[in-house]
């Protein structure tokens, strides 16, 4: 196994603690986290939602800036829109990416997880029911 | 101690406010995370915990009663502590969409969770005896998640 530099990124509360309840799988590998509070991750980036869509600019200079020091192989996040923001950045960089919808989202994929589809190397739901409908991967929970 | 949870992103006054009062009738403490500045006399209130404060205040609860929030049912159950469980609502303004419904749905029935459709039943079920579920680190779901996450990293 040849050690990878990874960068995890979620936004605080549930999306921050279902990546770490992921972590064990970046073992062995360099992982780098990033979370929109300041106090959790090594690297901070800005709050951006739906009705602060333009905020993800903000985000995306935050999260190319971060690319550019740590230089990540791959990129993963559970969102929500700040973690779609560095997906598409990640993914334009030419890094691999992992979207993992958020658990709670038990019969559709988020609007985030929606529009990650095209930039997610690999696009995952933590729900059965959900992989039928979307044609995400299932590959199992947090829960 | 019985801890409140609603999340760090809207408060939840039709929890909080049934909290309080039912509150008014217990002898132990209840905390509670309000997401707002309003006061409710028979609650501790702290508006907004920090990751720390709000993992030392799950670790130590007898029991959390909360939103259908998932960073707050994988924190209740790392740790061992049952939860009761109150979907937010759309139609009340509560959220969003009603995607806590669909949480609560899937979730209930498992070890150490118990759901609430209507606040007024709220007391009874909190007068019930809760035994601690089991902490649960890991399982088959997650085992399942991580292998293919591995995989993928190569």
């Amino acid at each position: 196994m040849r050690s990878q530099r990874i960068l995890a990124v979620a936004s605080k509360g549930g999306h921050w603690r279902q990546l770490n309840a992921m972590a064990g799988a970046f073992d062995g590998h360099k992982l780098h986290f990033a979370c929109t509070d300041p106090e959790l991750a090594q690297y901070h980036i800005g709050e951006c939602s739906r009705s602060e869509w333009w905020r993800g600019v903000i985000v995306a200079c935050q999260v190319l800036r971060i690319m550019a020091v740590v230089r990540p192989h791959v990129v993963v996040s559970t969102g929500a829109l700040p973690g779609l923001v560095a997906i598409i950045v990640a993914r334009l960089l030419g890094a691999r990416t992992i979207w993992i919808d958020s658990i709670a989202n038990t019969e559709a994929m988020s609007l985030s997880g929606r529009l990650s589809r095209p930039f997610a190397n690999h696009w995952l739901t933590q729900w059965p029911e959900v992989s039928a409908r979307t044609g995400a991967t299932y590959a199992g929970a947090v829960l | 101690m019985i801890f409140v949870t609603v999340g760090t992103q809207l408060p939840f006054p039709r929890l909080v406010r049934e909290m309080n009062r039912i509150a008014g009738g217990l002898c132990e403490p209840v905390i509670a995370q309000t997401c707002e500045h309003a006061r409710y006399p028979n609650l501790i209130v702290e508006p907004y915990m920090d990751a720390i404060r709000y993992g030392d205040v799950i670790e130590r609860a007898r029991l959390i009663v909360a939103h259908a929030g998932i960073g707050t049912v994988l924190a209740a159950r790392q740790v061992g502590v049952p939860l009761i469980l109150v979907p937010r609502r759309a139609e009340l303004g509560e959220h969003r969409n009603d995607h806590q419904i669909g949480t609560v749905r899937q979730l209930v029935g498992r070890d150490g969770i118990q759901a609430i459709w209507d606040e007024r039943k709220l007391a009874r079920t909190v007068m019930n005896d809760h035994p601690p579920p089991p902490a649960i680190v890991s399982g088959p779901e997650l085992d399942g998640l991580v292998t293919t996450l591995r995989s993928y990293i190569g």
